[in-house]
């Protein structure tokens, strides 16, 4: 855990610092051809790609893009999942059984399936494109877990004795309701965030994603030249960036869900 | 403990208010069903009764007979798939209870009309301070000032009997015994010094000793505020020490609704006799 915590801040640090820390400019192409696809060295320790740009540059700057597309694309999703299950635990009836089909619906095509024709039918995007792409495919599993936790909130007790203190409905939901779903909200996100990192590194990878010269860790990679064995180093360290960081997150994200583990959890 | 035969040679008429005084709440012909996948069931299947001003008055029964559902129809917070039949009339201090929009609805409910749960541990919110549940309910009826409104939640946690009151409105609940919490709620229905009180079972949780504390502090508040109590209970012990009239319920209707001495002495329906005699008593007299 701790571990796991200090890899992600370090790549947190990178990303925020990435100018201060980056070695050289990650979009300069050198018109030298005796600058191409060189592999790590002192000068570049992650080596060049075939257009003369240094590797740890980009994956330093592609650190920012791939995080900041994951994390905001991760907010909008929490954000829509948690809005929409609470309407639909919270109000029953025809609206849940609406909100809870279109959601079975859209669980029934796999994301990376339903993201490539989105983006196949859009053309290529810019970075808030993918964002909002990433976020309004992925709160579907939110908003089922938000209804089923709100489902049990609004009968608790404390929910029926604020109603019967003359407490409005949407202040019911506020006080009593909404920091119930926080925890929840918490695990969710940050696994969220594992799924999301590389969702965004596939689609830049096949070019659908973040578009070059902006560098973000998919993308890195599908500027190897050749077969990636030739100019390994392309690839390697972009892909242990992404491994490393999922890796990382997945494994704070399940020690959260074990700390609150209903079986774990004081009855309230 | 609970003896009713010694019990009732007290006068509660005495200490519970008297029939003479206006009518605050008249229930008619209440229904309520409660419809699921599986069907419709009459929990309250024509229910009938009055509350005068200043009244205590117990509902009795076994559990399921529809006491709970009651006081969820009187203040109009209902279960999902709870309903209140078409039928009904609730007249509360001359207004059309099933009448009114949910807005005046949420301003009577508190200010008014309050409860005073079961469950002390589970009626109160977890994750807030004693203290900031107490003065919500003056915030949501018109305090402005949330300084204001927490000196007076303070003032009514001291009036409940909880020692050093400031300190504790600080604490969460988990940090208060039952009897204390217990006291928390029964300041949040009283906040207001509403004109009716429904008790749902506010001592079943408790100690028999605790219990005896609490039925002191609302015997003690109803004097001082005049407010009418209804209590419900499946406690012939308590309609003994506080009430003045008991309403027997069975299977969603009332059977009985006497005098308590009427009650305990010359019971009417066989059921409120039944009932009588499924006391446990320390003096066999078989």
């Amino acid at each position: 855990m701790k571990f796991a915590a200090a890899v992600l801040v370090l790549f947190v640090v990178v990303a925020v610092a990435a100018p201060a820390i980056a070695p050289h400019d990650p979009r300069a192409t050198p018109q030298s051809e005796t600058q191409k696809n060189l592999p790590p060295s002192g000068a570049h320790p992650f080596g060049t790609d075939q257009y003369s740009r240094d590797v740890l540059s980009r994956v330093i700057y592609g650190a920012r893009v791939s995080l900041g597309v994951a994390v905001v694309a991760v907010m909008l999703a929490l954000t829509l999942g948690a809005a929409i299950g609470a309407v639909a635990g919270y109000a029953g009836g025809w609206t849940d059984i609406i909100c809870m089909r279109v959601v079975d619906a859209m669980l029934s095509v796999p994301r990376v399936l339903l993201l490539l024709v989105l983006v196949a039918s859009t053309g290529p995007l810019t970075v808030g494109g993918i964002i909002v792409l990433l976020g309004c495919t992925g709160w579907p599993g939110t908003s089922r877990l938000v209804r089923g936790e709100v489902r049990l909130l609004k009968e608790r007790d404390y929910v029926l004795a604020s109603r019967a203190t003359g407490t409005p409905e949407w202040r019911v939901f506020v006080l009593h309701v909404l920091p119930g779903l926080v925890p929840q909200l918490l695990v969710t996100g940050t696994l969220a965030l594992a799924t999301v990192i590389p969702l965004e590194a596939g689609l830049s990878f096949l070019g659908l994603g973040v578009q070059p010269p902006t560098a973000s860790w998919g993308n890195i990679i599908s500027d190897a030249a050749g077969r990636p064995g030739d100019t390994w180093w392309v690839v390697l360290f972009p892909g242990l960036a992404i491994v490393c960081t999922v890796l990382a997150v997945n494994t704070i994200g399940e020690r959260l869900r074990e700390r609150i583990d209903p079986r774990g959890r004081s009855r309230a | 403990m609970h003896d009713p035969e010694s019990r009732c040679f007290h006068d509660p008429s005495a200490e519970a208010g008297d029939v003479t005084a206006p009518v605050l709440l008249d229930v008619r012909d209440l229904v309520v069903t409660y419809v699921s996948d599986a069907g419709a069931v009459r929990a309250v299947d024509g229910v009938s009764f009055a509350v005068h001003a200043g009244e205590t008055v117990a509902l009795v029964g076994e559990s399921g007979c529809g006491k709970t559902s009651v006081a969820f129809a009187l203040m109009r917070v209902m279960a999902p798939g709870a309903r209140i039949g078409a039928g009904s009339r609730i007249t509360f201090d001359g207004a059309d209870l099933l009448a009114l929009d949910e807005r005046a609805m949420c301003d009577l409910r508190g200010r008014k009309i309050s409860m005073i749960f079961q469950e002390p541990a589970s009626a109160l919110n977890p994750v807030m301070k004693v203290g900031a549940q107490v003065a919500e309910v003056a915030l949501l009826h018109g305090e402005r000032s949330k300084r204001a409104a927490w000196d007076r939640a303070v003032a009514m946690l001291d009036r409940t009997g909880i020692a050093d009151a400031a300190r504790r409105a600080h604490q969460y609940p988990h940090e208060l015994s039952g009897g204390m919490r217990q006291r928390v709620l029964i300041a949040m229905a009283l906040m207001m010094r509403p004109a009716l009180v429904i008790a749902d079972e506010p001592t079943s949780a408790l100690d028999v000793t605790v219990q005896a504390q609490i039925l002191d502090l609302l015997r003690d508040l109803q004097r001082e505020t005049g407010m009418a109590v209804l209590f419900i209970t499946h406690d012939f012990g308590v309609v003994a020490e506080l009430c003045s009239r008991a309403m027997v319920m069975r299977a969603g209707r009332i059977v009985e609704d006497a005098p308590v001495d009427r009650i305990f002495h010359a019971p009417a329906d066989p059921y409120t006799a039944e009932l009588l005699r499924a006391v446990p008593r320390l003096t066999a007299d078989r």
